[in-house]
């Protein structure tokens, strides 16, 4: 496993490196997925651009009116052990408590997790359904933003190009009676990868009765993480019974594109999809009944 | 090619050359002969590779050896103060925790920057903690004993105006 390796310090001379590389480098933020890649020569590469330590890549802020700001190299952890992250985005929280172990949530970055672009990717399906945008910059040096849901082009690839470079996800601070929720299925509680996940947010009227708007996500059962638009169809502007959330999770299942693999089968997967989205909109409506707020530490 | 890189390890400033491919784990271990933490999988599943880097839990199998040049790390050879083992480490060895013995150094790191955090941990904030340290020996029960054991002394110490580390 042996590579190049590169420190720049600002987003040009990183851009120009990656450039130059003509596509056989590939920027490090934590490491945690493409390292392993390298040593398995599941990937090649022949040079590492180490993005963290640009100026500014690593901050995150969350700031009442403001939103939640990541900079693409942020540590998982930084934001798992942030009171506001957990009160205002739990959804999130629920996801990144799952990835690894919390030695790799020390290193692991959001950004990196959304630029490996796997369908099972933990923190995708919680941005998406929490409205997050996606900042980069493309070969050419602009900057561009788009939703997150549409930052993936298939399992391992993203938008981004061979020097393209994603800079920070922003989330708007959510709406009153919002509430939302994530979810994943794994044989074992910790150090495993999705067979399956779910996250949904829900916004509630102000007397919590209807669903006034509602975003559901999956992970793991289709090439990226994907919307599921038509449960959400079924589900808004009516009230939250949980016929309606289990029809939804009828509804999702058929929305969803699994494969079979070691973990697990196709009919399996859906058979998942099925009931983790009547749980995370079951969870979501509580939530946003009760404010918005996350009853974990 | 070989480059010199410096490290703060243990309080203490080390040079090493070595690729920037290398693991800050194997310079630990080959360049530096702190053979304590130990390589179980190199793939950041089991955890018994654990050092705080600023002050943080990490598997140091997946940390590229320039990505901790100048930072802190610290391994379960600082524990120890002239040969009196840490709190953590002994109760180990006194509650039963310890057996094959290869987890034990990523374990107690673990509940090292848990109680450097957090000195009065719950049973769940314990077993949270060492998720990502794999013991196939003892069944992680009497190593969460350890760990609650060594809170209690450590504050015990701590409150009779001795260092708690």
């Amino acid at each position: 496993m042996r590579f190049d390796y590169f420190e720049p310090d600002s987003l040009d001379e990183a851009a120009d490196l990656l450039r130059e590389g003509g596509g056989t480098r590939k920027p490090l933020a934590g490491g945690t997925d493409i390292v392993i890649q390298l040593r398995r020569r599941a990937a090649r590469c022949e040079g590492l651009v180490n993005l963290k330590r640009i100026p500014g890549l690593a901050d995150w802020s969350c700031a009442r009116g403001d939103g939640l700001h990541i900079g693409a190299c942020t540590p998982m952890r930084d934001l798992e052990t942030a009171a506001a992250v957990a009160g205002g985005y739990p959804s999130l929280c629920e996801a990144i408590r799952v990835v690894g172990s919390l030695q790799l949530r020390n290193i692991a970055s959001v950004g990196g997790n959304l630029c490996n672009a796997s369908p099972s990717a933990d923190t995708a399906p919680p941005l998406m359904v929490l409205d997050a945008m996606a900042s980069y910059r493309t070969d050419d040096g602009a900057e561009q933003s788009l939703p997150v849901e549409d930052f993936f082009a298939g399992p391992g690839t993203s938008v981004l190009g061979s020097a393209g470079l994603l800079l920070s996800v922003d989330l708007p601070e959510p709406a009153p009676h919002t509430g939302d929720a994530f979810e994943r299925f794994t044989p074992r509680s910790a150090m495993d990868i999705a067979i399956a996940s779910a996250a949904a947010s829900v916004t509630l009227d102000a007397e919590g009765q209807r669903v006034e708007a509602v975003r559901i996500a999956l992970g793991a059962v289709a090439p990226t993480p994907i919307r599921a638009v038509r449960a959400e169809e079924r589900v808004v502007e009516k009230e939250p019974t949980p016929d309606l959330l289990e029809q939804a999770g009828a509804v999702a299942m058929e929305e969803c594109s699994p494969i079979d693999d070691i973990r697990g089968t196709a009919a399996y997967r859906k058979e998942l999809v099925r009931i983790l989205v009547r749980r995370v909109l079951r969870r979501a409506v509580e939530r946003a009944r009760d404010g918005g707020r996350t009853e974990t530490p | 090619m070989k480059q010199r890189y410096v490290l703060r390890v243990n309080g203490r400033g080390m040079e090493a050359a070595a690729e920037a491919h290398e693991s800050l784990l194997d310079v630990l271990r080959e360049n530096l002969r702190l053979t304590g933490s130990k390589k179980g999988c190199n793939e950041a599943e089991c955890g018994s590779c654990t050092v705080l880097l600023d002050g943080r839990p990490v598997v140091s199998c997946l940390v590229l050896v320039p990505d901790a040049a100048d930072r802190d790390v610290v391994t379960i050879e600082a524990l120890a103060t002239d040969g009196v083992p840490h709190p953590i480490q002994r109760q180990m060895v006194e509650q039963g925790g310890v057996q094959c013995g290869y987890c034990t150094p990523g374990m107690i790191m673990s509940a090292y920057a848990l109680l450097l955090d957090n000195p009065d941990p719950t049973d769940d904030e314990i077993r949270f903690a060492i998720s990502g340290n794999i013991c196939r020996c003892t069944g992680y029960g009497k190593i969460v004993k350890a760990v609650r054991a060594a809170a209690v002394e450590m504050k015990g110490q701590a409150g009779n105006g001795g260092a708690a580390s």
